[in-house]
């Protein structure tokens, strides 16, 4: 079975170019541009989880931390991709596996993500 | 002319400035002031006697988490003998805090030794306002620069990985050199947003033990990939321990093995050295491109500063050397420049190494 991808930016072409780089290598992906709470990500069931952290409606960090309290979501990989400097403590602070900053490489990017699903 | 004493006293009581000296070193925490004018009691609150009397009282007022630098920063300026200025925070008696500037200058002696200072604190609270509205914005605009920024970067390297077509070396190397100026606009937002970052003091750094003659290796290779014009060598790599934010002080290197590239002639070999004393290790990149002026080295680590005689293609923001100079700041080292025009620069920064080595 193909492994699903859950993209969560509030920015649509980010959304977008990510779905395009991480279905070359056969991953499906799902785009949300905001999310409010652990229980949408439960039902989508994602693999793996890229979180953007600045968003307008609740933050990526906050998102986060209530994915990885959640009984049905706390197994997910979290990797928070960030244009914000200061990110990568964030991340590590509210219990993302890991950190991209943005602009990415698309390799960097792809590697990150096979390191997680496989 | 000022007529009589009273007159003078009128004066200093109502000027919008607080004009004060001190004899001894003014980083003394049980400082006194020699003399202080009326004006601070209409501009903190706190009764005149105070500010006469209490041993350490100025230090008091400091918000608490600035004391310690402050006090550095007077302590610094004191046996420095130089006149200067710095930035701090005040708590007003009614609990309410106000950003100051003060600036000093030291009284010596016959011998020339410092036995004092005498200063003028001024409020700059609206300034400080403007200029963390200005920061904000810029960190605010550099964050939205980069989202567009990152789809350019990522659709031009799908371009070149998966375009069937593009065996055509002509569109490779365009999409090359496309690659190379997004990179180099992300670097350019980067530092805007680390320029305003250490303004508004969020410098925060991470520090770990780590070998400097590794790390010095790994950018002179990095810097190579980027351009073999120049041979560059490094000379008593012996193992150095230091402790320090890796990633920052890779970022100080970089900057003047950068630096040194670009304003020194191709061909023209850059050389790196280690020197560790007793107290600190140092690291000195030297050049032997077209140096830099007297006038010049003095405002080289200041924010926006640019050579006068820089060429005028050179699309450098003048933001480089002075996060480098902060970088050092906040690791209670230090950066420096020896030059002579038309004989080459030497940029150097050191580290205080690790106590009991």
């Amino acid at each position: 079975m193909k492994k699903l991808i859950l993209i969560i930016d509030d920015d649509e072409s980010i959304g977008e170019v990510m779905k395009t780089i991480l279905q070359r290598p056969g991953w499906e992906t799902v785009i949300l541009t905001a999310c409010q709470n652990a229980s949408e990500v439960a039902k989508i069931q994602p693999d793996l989880i890229l979180m953007d952290l600045w968003m307008p409606k609740l933050g990526g960090d906050k998102l986060t931390r209530m994915v990885k309290k959640d009984t049905r979501t706390h197994h997910i990989p979290v990797i928070m991709v960030s244009a914000h400097n200061d990110a990568s403590s964030v991340a590590k602070e509210v219990g993302a596996d890991s950190f991209l900053a943005k602009p990415f490489d698309i390799d960097d990017l792809e590697n990150l993500v096979t390191a997680y699903l496989t | 002319v000022i007529k009589d004493k009273k007159e003078l006293a009128e004066i200093l009581a109502t000027v919008p400035g607080v004009i004060w000296e001190v004899k001894g070193d003014p980083a003394d925490p049980q400082m006194v002031f020699s003399y202080i004018n009326k004006y601070v009691v209409s501009f903190l609150g706190y009764s005149y006697k105070k500010w006469q009397t209490t041993p350490g009282f100025w230090l008091q007022t400091i918000l608490p988490e600035e004391q310690k630098r402050v006090r550095r920063e007077f302590h610094q300026i004191f046996v420095s003998k130089k006149e200067r200025s710095t930035r701090y925070r005040l708590v007003k008696k009614n609990g309410s805090s106000v950003w100051v500037r003060t600036r000093l200058s030291v009284m010596v002696d016959a011998d020339g030794k410092p036995v004092g200072v005498r200063g003028i604190t001024t409020d700059i609270t609206y300034y400080m306002q403007i200029e963390n509205r200005k920061d904000e914005f810029i960190s605010m605009a550099s964050h939205e620069l980069k989202t567009p920024l990152t789809s350019i970067k990522a659709y031009a390297q799908l371009l070149k990985k998966y375009g069937k077509e593009l065996n055509d070396p002509v569109i490779l190397s365009y999409l090359e050199r496309m690659n190379a100026q997004v990179d180099r606009l992300a670097d350019l937002i980067f530092r805007m947003l680390d320029t305003t970052r250490i303004h508004a003091g969020k410098l925060v750094l991470h520090r770990t033990r780590f070998a400097m003659d590794e790390l010095i290796r790994e950018v002179v290779q990095d810097v190579r990939n980027l351009s073999q014009q120049h041979p560059i060598q490094a000379y008593s790599l012996l193992p150095v321990f230091v402790t320090a934010d890796r990633p920052r002080i890779t970022q100080v290197l970089t900057n003047f093995l950068t630096n040194a590239i670009k304003y020194s002639p191709v061909g023209s070999p850059i050389i790196i050295r280690i020197v560790r004393d007793k107290a600190q290790t140092t690291v000195e990149v030297q050049d032997f491109g077209k140096g830099i002026s007297k006038e010049n080295q003095k405002h080289i680590f200041e924010r926006f500063f640019q050579a006068t005689n820089k060429h005028p293609h050179d699309q450098s923001l003048g933001l480089g050397l002075y996060i480098a100079s902060e970088i050092m700041k906040q690791h209670d080292g230090q950066i420096g420049v020896k030059s002579k025009k038309g004989h080459g620069s030497t940029f150097s920064f050191s580290l205080p190494n690790d106590e009991g080595l």
